[in-house]
């Protein structure tokens, strides 16, 4: 098991676990803190799952619900970063089936921000760094991209996220997931090919 | 070995998680396969690319809607989740289903279940659940003054007497009224009889009160203000709101029986009195006769008082005898008993051919073993005398204008003897100040035997 991830809260930088410790000894502003370290990538976690803006931040509001209200169960047997991540991969794999019921999906949310290496922009704007040829297309590749992300059997989809877009080592993904590190393996080679099945037709086009 | 491990091999190979023999293996195998070659540059794009994807930022005011979750929905969101999930769904759906299965028909006022455990012979089958119920042991349907004004109507058909005042006892509709001398009748007030007064108390102790019908008005003011149901205390109320306008009667209920009535009155107007027995409540005394002032007490003759308040007392009492008794010599029995059918309360009894014959000789009959044949109808044939035979017999029971009416129409079809005149000819008129001193509040019991000429 690698190292827990350091989380930047102001200065100077906090642990989760020493967040949790505050939180345990009775400063409840912990939790805020906690929510500030983990809301970003909790929230993308989420949103790259559902592919929903206003469903995920539904979802990450239950997930650190449920954190608040789980905080005592927290034993320290792992890194509190893999513990927020279980949880958040258990809740989010349990939204995405029930999600799944439910009528198509967007492939694409009109309202979320999107960043890109000039700063937040929508998403439908063109980037300036581009040709208007070469804008369309990477727009077009990444709708195809963030619904077929959607669409990955959710451990699939989850191990992906936490893997290159959070750039978590297999072994925090494994303890996040609760699975074996070959499972992760399999599950992260699985979920690239199918990713990659997807977008093949517009790599040929 | 085949294509699809080592592409996924590929994946673990970008991401550094191959040993070297698994390198040196892949990399063989990618030398001499094109199509992985495609795989593996086609991988290394996609990866490429969903790591491009771009970091949303979450909604700037997450942690105040987390706060306020936390805040607003502390456990209940919970159980609610809980409440809401598909099996709970089920569970609490069965359950409901089994509630309503298991109580739900009616909600039931005490007057309906007593209706409800009364048997149609007068008796009380203690069928209600409630305490009060199981006392209950005797009821009566009483018709006041103008009942007889219908009497050509058709026998009211039965329906369960316990439906009879839920649906919505102030507005009952019913047949009119002397068919309520028993509560067989009584559901044949769910359909024409428009309910306007509760009002009677049939004291402890064998006496019974009767409202007059001038108290429909004060019936009526209760109904205006919303009455929605006769319990046992409204029509106790309404009797005590209607003080000096009850007479008292005596009647053959249980000491420890209290008795009600509600007072009716059909479309026509006929008015209607239906007696049900209620028991007193538990720990509430009887209610003492002196609570109602008794106007005036009629010196009913016993006959017609037994007719009145129970005329199944009066079959099985020795000292009670009908009030008319009749025999009726005819050329066609038939028909006699279709006149009599609509008044009819006790079975009439055909006879054996040869007792008829034997008796069609011998007019005059010993009425009191008569009666005895009544109350053993089942042994009638082998405990009958030869000799005292008649073809028919029948008790009904009508009021005096009724009788007076039959009279005449019988006698067109045969000779009649009666024994006495009916006796409630000559009282009651003090029950309906509505309708003129010639009409009869009391029903007559006439025992009417049919012999073929």
């Amino acid at each position: 098991m690698s190292k827990d991830i350091e989380v930047a809260v102001g200065e100077p930088q906090v642990s989760g676990e020493e967040l949790a410790a505050r939180f345990r000894q009775g400063d409840v502003r912990a939790f805020d803190d906690i929510v500030k370290c983990y809301q970003q990538r909790i929230f993308n976690l989420a949103y790259r799952m559902l592919n929903q803006y206003e469903e995920a931040a539904d979802l990450t509001q239950e997930i650190f619900v449920k954190i608040y209200r789980s905080m005592d169960k927290f034993r320290g047997e792992s890194s509190f970063t893999t513990w927020v991540y279980a949880i958040a991969v258990n809740m989010g794999r349990n939204k995405l089936r029930s999600f799944r019921h439910r009528p198509a999906l967007n492939a694409l949310s009109t309202d979320a921000p999107l960043e890109t290496e000039n700063g937040r922009m929508a998403m439908e704007l063109p980037d300036p760094g581009r040709s208007p040829g070469e804008q369309v297309e990477r727009v077009e590749v990444c709708r195809e991209l963030e619904g077929c992300l959607a669409k990955l059997p959710p451990e699939f989809a989850a191990a992906l996220v936490m893997r290159d877009l959070q750039q978590m080592t297999y072994e925090e993904i494994a303890a996040a997931m609760q699975c074996s590190l070959g499972t992760v393996k399999s599950r992260i080679a699985r979920g690239r090919l199918l990713a990659m099945e997807k977008l093949k037709k517009i790599y040929h086009q | 070995m085949n294509c699809n491990q080592y592409q996924e091999w590929v994946s673990a190979e970008i991401d550094g998680r191959l040993d070297q023999r698994q390198a040196q293996l892949l990399r063989e195998h990618l030398a001499a396969c094109p199509a992985c070659r495609q795989v593996k540059a086609d991988l290394e794009r996609t990866i490429a690319l969903i790591r491009t994807l771009p970091n949303i930022e979450p909604p700037p005011d997450l942690l105040d809607s987390i706060h306020q979750r936390l805040a607003v929905e502390p456990e209940t969101r919970r159980v609610w989740r809980i409440l809401t999930m598909p099996l709970t769904r089920v569970a609490l759906a069965v359950a409901l289903l089994m509630i309503i299965v298991i109580y739900g028909y009616r909600p039931m006022t005490s007057v309906t279940r007593d209706v409800q455990s009364v048997k149609t012979d007068g008796q009380i089958i203690g069928g209600g659940k409630s305490p009060e119920s199981a006392q209950t042991k005797h009821a009566n349907l009483v018709p006041t003054p103008n009942a007889g004004e219908s009497s050509g109507a058709e026998p009211a058909k039965r329906a369960p007497a316990s439906s009879m005042l839920e649906a919505h006892p102030l507005a009952l509709k019913a047949e009119p009224a002397h068919r309520l001398q028993d509560l067989d009748a009584v559901p044949a007030l769910e359909n024409n009889l428009e309910m306007v007064a509760a009002a009677k108390m049939i004291e402890t102790k064998r006496t019974e009160k009767r409202v007059r019908t001038d108290d429909l008005a004060i019936a009526d003011q209760d109904k205006q203000k919303g009455a929605k149901a006769v319990s046992f205390h409204s029509i106790r109320k309404m009797s005590s709101h209607a003080g000096g306008k009850i007479i008292e009667e005596k009647h053959g209920a249980p000491a420890d029986i209290a008795q009600e009535a509600v007072l009716m009155k059909d479309k026509a107007g006929n008015q209607l009195a239906v007696a049900f027995a209620v028991p007193t409540l538990p720990g509430e005394p009887p209610p003492a006769a002196s609570q109602y002032p008794i106007e005036k007490k009629p010196q009913l003759p016993q006959t017609a008082r037994a007719g009145v308040v129970d005329h199944k007392a009066g079959a099985s009492t020795p000292d009670r005898e009908p009030s008319v008794k009749l025999l009726v010599v005819t050329s066609d029995p038939a028909a006699v008993m279709r006149l009599l059918e609509p008044y009819r309360q006790e079975q009439i009894r055909d006879r054996a051919t040869k007792e008829r014959s034997d008796a069609a000789d011998k007019p005059g009959v010993v009425w009191g073993q008569e009666k005895n044949v009544e109350q053993a109808p089942k042994h009638r044939s082998r405990s009958q005398p030869q000799g005292q035979a008649v073809d028919a017999l029948t008790t009904i029971w009508v009021s005096a204008r009724e009788y007076s009416e039959l009279l005449k129409k019988i006698r067109v079809l045969g000779k009649i003897t009666d024994d006495n005149q009916p006796a409630a000819q000559t009282q009651s008129d003090m029950f309906d100040p509505h309708s003129g001193a010639s009409q009869s509040t009391e029903l007559i019991s006439v025992q009417v035997r049919i012999q073929p000429r």
